[in-house]
């Protein structure tokens, strides 16, 4: 029963920390492209493109931080990757700016903006995972540490250790 | 105006937010469902967030939407719901566990049947 009850409350915990990174990064990514419009125009969808391969970068060297258990919690990850990296970065606005270039008959513009997100996408993740890496082998370098001293340097809580298998997936 | 321009913002990130608690529940859901390695949360929630939009965006070109109700339910709900950074990661993931068919298959799918139910979308909503 006490367990049932600590569950819950750790779910709507979870919920609200997800959906408080969900805010912030909806508001920057529509701040952002508003600003980027108005640099570069509204002929060609510069805005998404930039903000999705910005933020798979990111996404990518937090992640990595994230599963070697190096400065990222399973809570900051939550709110960080989740929350807000995942309403940062939008497919529903790739996917319908493609088919409005396809629908204007600018098959070219069209291939190069699919082209252009999906690789730069598969890139900006492989370079921010080597990021990741460098910095997690600077910090396994500084110290060559234990299980216990990585928790102390995650300030990690007892209740987060069972979260981490579960936030795996992300 | 001021203000509305604030309470449009409020509204677009709230929006954005369960958007984003969306993805995470139905992600959820899925992996403990499917219980595989291939991501199909984050494949169905795009796909089926690129349908919603095409219909939104037909219903605003009609009249029937206004564009501040675009904004807060394409731009906010549907812009947290989907997700880019976690298929960019997702696929480079399937690459590195050794499956570079897999990962290659997981992007075509994300990018095929979103342009398709995008265009599905906006044909429903005309």
């Amino acid at each position: 029963m006490v367990s049932v009850v600590h569950k819950e409350h750790l779910q709507l915990k979870r919920l609200l920390i997800v959906f408080c990174g969900g805010f912030l990064g909806t508001l920057v990514r529509y701040l952002l492209s508003h600003t980027i419009q108005g640099i570069l125009g509204t002929g060609w969808p510069y805005d998404i493109l930039l903000i999705n391969i910005t933020g798979a970068f990111v996404l990518a060297f937090l992640s990595t931080l994230a599963d070697a258990t190096v400065y990222v919690t399973p809570e900051r990850r939550l709110f960080l990757n989740v929350g807000f990296l995942g309403a940062y970065t939008t497919f529903s606005s790739l996917a319908l700016g493609d088919v409005n270039l396809f629908a204007n008959q600018k098959i070219w513009l069209a291939l190069l903006y699919l082209a252009g997100s999906l690789l730069g996408g598969v890139l900006a993740a492989l370079t921010g995972q080597f990021w990741g890496y460098k910095i997690v082998q600077r910090v396994r370098a500084r110290q060559s540490i234990g299980v216990q001293d990585q928790d102390e340097l995650l300030g990690v809580h007892a209740s987060t250790q069972a979260l981490r298998d579960e936030e795996q997936l992300y | 105006m001021q203000m509305s321009y604030l309470l449009q913002l409020v509204l677009i990130g709230s929006a954005g937010a369960f958007g984003a608690v969306a993805r995470y529940v139905l992600g959820h859901l899925v992996a403990s469902r499917v219980g595989s390695t291939f991501p199909f949360g984050t494949l169905i929630i795009n796909v089926s967030g690129s349908f919603v939009i095409g219909v939104l965006f037909a219903l605003t070109a009609r009249h029937l939407l206004s564009t501040t109700g675009q904004l807060i339910l394409a731009t906010g709900f549907l812009g947290g719901y989907t997700t880019f950074s976690s298929m960019s990661w997702e696929g480079v993931q399937l690459a590195r566990a050794g499956s570079l068919r897999a990962s290659v298959l997981y992007l075509g799918e994300n990018v095929v049947l979103g342009l398709l139910a995008a265009s599905a979308g906006i044909a429903l909503g005309w």
